[in-house]
């Protein structure tokens, strides 16, 4: 059984259909990309499964309990934990205090402040971000405030992480750092699906890639069959990186 | 860092480690003062005290739902003149006093968590004005529904057996304690999970809910808090001031006074709202005393001033005028 | 009698519509709650009727005259005071325009003490008859005149360039810079017009009631209420919400008694809150700008 199981999940706003017939798995273990187009659907897909957004249609379950419908804090002890695209911290708290509230509220029974800030250590540091651990989080670069958000959901031990473009306005060197990070972090058996643009980064740490456009499914492969997908190709990536991405894969040859 | 300084932390830094080094001989002499003014001070600073720990508990009400969860209660005064008539109509029922102070602030929790149920829904502004029109309509039912609460003459209290220079000394220490209780009520608050609760939504509610709080629970508990501290001390009054009327006891300045206070002490910290009150209360006696006809007028240049010069409260100019000092010094 | 209590309904509707429409532009379009609105009324009223009771000028000649002082009180408030604040919480500006509004009472009170003053014209109190209806002259008048300034404020906000670039700014307040525009201009442009408004509004209710330095406390819960029934910056919302306000009140009255007025208020007040928070004819953008 699938640890996350979307069928035919449908989500309107007003007239407008974010989201039509989207049903996909994702197996514990795995790292699962989430890409496509802008206005595709992929955040709205995250936002449902964390219950931030109610379905119009189909039915969302995570280890066999059906959690459309469910409200976002019940989802999160359930164990679903997620990051925002617009990184938002906790601006009236402490870098350690930020990463703390997750560890705080996100099982049924409310841990102690002492214990609950010490997870919040062991999360930051294994961000990078320890040194930081007293300051505001307003002294931080993007960069950091996105291993912040990282630290924040790593503290509430989910089992189900869902990252939301969370390399992005980050340079080259720093999506690197994450890429490693998302995969220490999977190595550890966290389950991870990621909404992301940068494709040297889904490349590199996905299992199976999933294609969104226009709110529906168009592929759901391995990343190597995906980016020599026509359709996808003509959707989203362009000739230019199947061309490029094709004469890396025979120079390799 | 300097003593002064850490005087006036926010709470939510740590309270023993703050306030230890805090001047805690100062904090002492301070308590010590106010325990022993009736007996050295006349009838009419005892009553100006009394005054400023009642508005102190208000302001620390309003640091709850407004300075922790962000909810502007403008109109959180209604839960002062609930109170105010529960311990009337109780007194008049012929419920034991005691009982009646402590049924105040319960009823006035009760409604915070009934009434919270929608209004909580509201964001800024309009939870603001839902809030005064509350206060208003409140009044407005009292005078309408008459009966058992006195309606719009008013509802007279039984006379207790204690002669007004030992019912002054009564309440006094009453509304002494609260203020200290509230205060140590804040500081737990900086440090309990309902308090990072509080803070995170406020900042982010739907970042708050997708770690795992449940934000409706967490706003509804603070306004509820925040309630029964005022209503608790709407009761009391009422029982002081023996006559009570819906003008009086749902007046909207109750509410303002009380917001004044802690913008001008410094909102989110647990001493904050105190030196608000001392502040404003001192600064309104004196300028009663002097221009009585004007004093209202005075007070509304006083409140521009203060939101123009000052606009983070007393409490973290000062920290921000110490820490400028530091660097340089 | 219903056909009278209709018509005592909607021209009050009329003085409230108007009194309504300044606050709730100046709230949608710039999110500033104007606690001392109720005060702006007031000072408009008292222009009219120190105009009157020295000059013996007609009250409506004075509108005019009691919107440009209130023009101008209201513009260099923004200007001076409140423009400073936008950046920060715009709770500090409830709490200042709250001061604002003590200190223009008192001051009034000082100046005029709290007795009530009326102005009575010769047409003050007659009336004529339509049917078995009693229409009173000045009221009649009054409504239409109201009614007119809406109109002539709803064709200045969308056919002239300053009317425009309110609009623009209430809903980017950055691309307008872009465009040449400065925002705080356009605020303190709005809050003048916005006061203005109250201005004649505070005219025409000398002519209706006797007038005193608290009479805005009466008129601020109301317009409350009426700019979130109509639907925060919208001046079509307000102008229906008032002449529906108008018309709840004088049904409230009739049938229930006075004193049931500001329940009933309070409970469409909440409502509206919590079915329809957008009002009558509130647009999405505008309002919630906190």
């Amino acid at each position: 059984m699938a640890l996350l199981e979307a069928s035919g999940v449908g989500v309107r706003f007003g007239g407008v259909a974010a989201l039509s017939d989207v049903s996909f798995d994702v197996k514990e273990g795995e790292v699962l990309g989430l890409i496509g187009p802008n206005g595709a659907g992929k955040t709205t897909m995250l936002n449902a499964v964390s219950g931030v957004v109610p379905l119009t249609q189909g039915g969302i379950t995570f280890a066999g309990t059906k959690i459309d419908g469910m409200r976002p804090y019940r989802i999160a002890k359930l164990g679903i934990a997620r990051t925002f695209q617009i990184v938002q911290p906790f601006v009236r708290l402490t870098v350690r205090e930020n990463a703390a509230i997750g560890a705080m509220f996100s099982s049924h029974w409310v841990p102690h402040r002492e214990e609950a800030l010490a997870r919040a250590q062991t999360a930051l540091e294994r961000v990078g971000l320890a040194a930081k651990a007293d300051h505001s989080p307003r002294s931080l670069t993007l960069a950091e405030r996105k291993r912040l958000e990282l630290a924040r959901a790593l503290a509430m031990n989910p089992r189900l992480l869902l990252l939301d473009e969370v390399m992005a306005g980050l340079n080259h060197v720093e999506v690197g750092r994450i890429v490693d990070l998302v995969r220490d972090i999977n190595a550890a058996g966290l389950t991870i699906i990621m909404v992301e643009h940068v494709m040297k980064a889904i490349m590199a740490a996905c299992h199976r890639v999933v294609v969104l456009q226009f709110g529906r499914k168009i592929a759901d492969d391995a990343p190597a069959q995906v980016v020599g997908n026509a359709d996808v190709i003509a959707a989203y990536l362009g000739d230019r990186f199947a061309r490029r991405h094709q004469a890396a894969a025979e120079a390799r040859a | 860092m300097s003593l002064p300084e850490q005087a006036i932390l926010p709470a939510s830094r740590g309270w023993l480690e703050g306030t230890q080094r805090l001047a805690m001989p100062a904090l002492v002499l301070a308590v010590a003062l106010m325990l022993a003014a009736p007996f050295l001070v006349g009838g009419y600073w005892v009553r100006i005290l009394t005054s400023v720990y009642m508005y102190a508990v208000v302001a620390q009400g309003l640091n709850v739902i407004v300075g922790f969860a962000g909810y502007h209660a403008f109109g959180n005064s209604v839960f002062f003149g609930v109170g105010a008539y529960v311990v009337g109509v109780a007194v008049t029922l012929g419920v034991p006093v005691p009982i009646a102070f402590i049924l105040a602030p319960i009823v006035s929790m009760l409604g915070a968590a009934i009434i919270g149920w929608p209004l909580l829904r509201l964001k800024g502004h309009y939870f603001a004005i839902a809030t005064v029109a509350l206060n208003m309509a409140m009044g407005d039912l009292i005078i309408n529904v008459g009966g058992v609460t006195g309606g719009a003459e008013g509802l007279p209290l039984p006379l207790g057996s204690l002669s007004p220079a030992e019912l002054n000394r009564l309440i006094y220490y009453l509304m002494l304690g609260s203020m200290v209780a509230s205060v140590l009520l804040v500081m737990w608050l900086a440090r309990a999970p309902l308090g990072y609760a509080l803070r995170a939504l406020r900042d982010s509610e739907v970042g708050a809910q997708v770690m795992g709080i449940n934000t409706t629970l967490a706003k509804t508990l603070a306004w509820a808090i925040s309630a029964g501290m005022t209503g608790f001390v709407g009761g009391i009054w009422g029982y002081w001031i023996n006559f009570i009327e819906p003008g009086s006891a749902f007046d909207i300045g109750v509410s303002v006074n009380g917001y004044i206070m802690m913008l001008i002490g410094g909102m989110g910290s647990a001493i904050g709202p105190v030196i608000g009150a001392f502040f404003f209360e001192i600064l309104s006696t004196a300028i009663w005393g002097q221009f009585v006809k004007i004093h209202l007028l005075i007070l509304g240049i006083v409140i521009i001033l203060v939101v123009m010069l000052m606009p983070e409260g007393l409490l973290f100019y000062l920290q921000r005028v110490f820490r400028a000092r530091e660097k340089r010094g | 009698m219903l056909g009278q209590t209709i018509v005592n309904g909607l021209l009050l509707g009329g003085l409230y519509a108007i009194a309504a429409v300044g606050f709730s532009m100046v709230w949608g379009v710039m999110g500033v709650i104007n606690m001392a609105h109720g005060a702006f009324i007031m000072v408009g009223a008292y222009v009219s009727y120190f105009v009157f009771a020295t000059f013996g000028i007609d009250p409506f000649l004075s509108v005019p005259l009691s919107m440009a002082v209130l023009f101008v009180l209201g513009y260099g408030v923004q200007r001076l005071l409140l423009n400073r604040l936008m950046r920060t919480s715009l709770l500090l500006s409830l709490v200042l325009t709250f001061g604002l509004d003590l200190v223009l009472v008192n001051i009034f009170l000082l100046i005029f003490s709290a007795d009530l003053r009326s102005v009575n014209t010769f047409y003050t109190s007659r009336s004529f008859a339509l049917g078995p209806v009693l229409i009173p002259y000045v009221r009649l008048a009054v409504f239409v005149f109201a009614l007119a300034l809406a109109a002539g404020f709803y064709v200045f906000l969308n056919r002239t360039k300053a009317g425009q670039a309110i609009l623009a700014t209430a809903l980017d307040k950055e691309t307008v810079r872009l465009m040449g525009v400065d925002p705080l201009k356009v605020y303190a442009l709005t809050a003048g017009v916005g006061a203005a408004l109250a201005g004649a509004a505070g005219s025409f209710a000398s002519m209706l009631f006797p007038i005193s330095p608290s009479m805005g406390i009466t008129f601020i819960g109301s317009v409350f209420v009426i700019t979130v029934l109509g639907g925060i910056g919208s001046i079509e919302g307000a102008v229906l919400a008032g002449l529906v306000y108008g018309l709840i009140q004088a049904f409230a009255a009739s049938l229930l008694g006075v004193n049931f007025q500001e329940i009933v208020a309070f409970l469409i007040f909440l409502l509206i809150l919590v079915l329809r928070p957008q009002g009558l004819l509130g647009k999405r953008f505008y309002g919630e700008v906190a």
